[in-house]
């Protein structure tokens, strides 16, 4: 037979593996292939390189590269991670913030300065420099070039598309990214327990 | 032969019609697994395990002795032979008041906690991390090769290269935690 039409898999008896015999794979056109809790459903990135430094003396800044994931379960956790290949805070203190728009924690919408609006994004991490989770944003550095990476587990239950964007702040002159250096997001679905 | 229509197909084996090549999922169409690492292949991901926590007050050090963080991450491989990528992160950490030395520790099962990170040897001479910095996020990655499909438990030993002044893991209402993710060899 050519097509097998199943709605459930098992081996022959019991539990137990069923083997994909040598030379052989299972594809998916559409990310469709799913193990169980703890497994990665998939992971999208986006990077850039800026022709001229990403720096600040002031601020927030936002960053016009955001990064984009439709989780596929309701469950899964999202694991967002911003890198910057030169990083440099050592002119007093560059913070980063970190929003989401989608998700079912969407009630508290920002209010975008640049804008003048409401920008549909959350601030999963918002600088309160008070006894609340996330003191300092998502990040405080206070330290000369390095290469950066953060992270953040976020939870938005839901499997619309989920955006992320990040905003950059800083007490004296400060770099996110230095010019002709690379920078970008990562995005990776992490299956929970349905 | 054509289409074959089966709510449940029982099979030790699966392979393509002509020998090699690929079984298709279609379009509009999901294959699930129910268990932890239930569809995995080699150089895949297993399962990924992760543990966060925000503490309300700093998580500081001012001992040359070792301090224990109460935070822990507990992973199940699936194959024995996996690889275990482990990372801990700190939103938020200082070592500039000389220096702030992290070990990192696993144990199987209910076994005893074994330094993987040593601060004096041939390998991690300086512990798993050595950081002189001011404020900056960390990140440590170790990759661990534990060969048992026993329950292991990874911990994080952390203290200071002075007693007179004082360093930070991480700063209070900061975010910080471990990534384990296991890797099919």
């Amino acid at each position: 037979m050519s097509k097998a039409r199943v709605s459930e898999l098992s081996p022959e008896i019991g539990s137990g593996d069923i083997s994909l015999v040598t030379g052989n794979s299972i594809v998916s056109t559409d990310n469709a292939i799913y193990s169980g809790p703890g497994s990665i459903v998939q992971e999208v990135y986006v990077s850039a390189m800026p022709t001229s430094h990403l720096s600040t003396a002031g601020g927030p800044v936002e960053l016009a590269l955001t990064a984009s994931i439709t989780p596929k379960f309701k469950s899964s956790t999202i694991y967002v991670r911003f890198f910057s290949t030169m990083l440099h805070g050592a002119g007093g203190w560059l913070i980063t913030t970190l929003y989401r728009r989608g998700g079912v924690y969407n009630t508290n919408n920002w209010f975008d300065v640049n804008s003048n609006s409401y920008s549909n994004f959350n601030q999963l991490t918002a600088d309160t420099r008070s006894t609340y989770r996330y003191a300092y944003a998502w990040n405080y550095t206070s330290t000369g070039w390095h290469a950066a990476e953060f992270k953040y587990f976020d939870n938005p239950g839901d499997t619309t598309q989920l955006t992320y964007k990040l905003y950059y702040q800083s007490s004296g002159t400060n770099y996110l990214v230095h010019q002709y250096q690379e920078y970008g997001w990562m995005l990776t679905e992490i299956r929970g327990k349905d | 032969m054509g289409d074959c229509s089966v709510s449940r197909l029982q099979v030790d084996q699966l392979a393509s019609r002509t020998g090699t090549g690929n079984i298709t999922i279609p379009s509009g169409s999901r294959l699930v697994g129910t268990d932890v690492g239930s569809i995995s292949s080699t150089k895949g991901i297993v399962q990924m395990q992760y543990a966060t926590a925000m503490p309300s007050a700093h998580i500081t050090v001012t001992s040359t002795s070792d301090t224990t963080l109460g935070l822990t991450l507990s992973i199940t491989p699936v194959f024995s032979n996996s690889i275990i990528k482990v990372e801990f992160f700190s939103t938020m950490t200082n070592g500039s008041a000389n220096a702030l030395v992290l070990q990192l520790q696993r144990k199987i099962g209910a076994g005893s906690y074994t330094t993987l990170t040593p601060i004096s040897g041939t390998r991690y001479n300086y512990g798993w991390s050595y950081n002189t910095s001011g404020w900056m996020h960390g990140n440590n990655i170790y990759y661990d090769a534990p060969a048992t499909t026993s329950i292991l438990t990874y911990q994080l030993l952390y203290r200071n290269t002075s007693t007179t002044a004082t360093n930070y893991l991480v700063h209070q209402y900061m975010e910080y935690g471990w990534i384990a993710t296991e890797i099919k060899q």
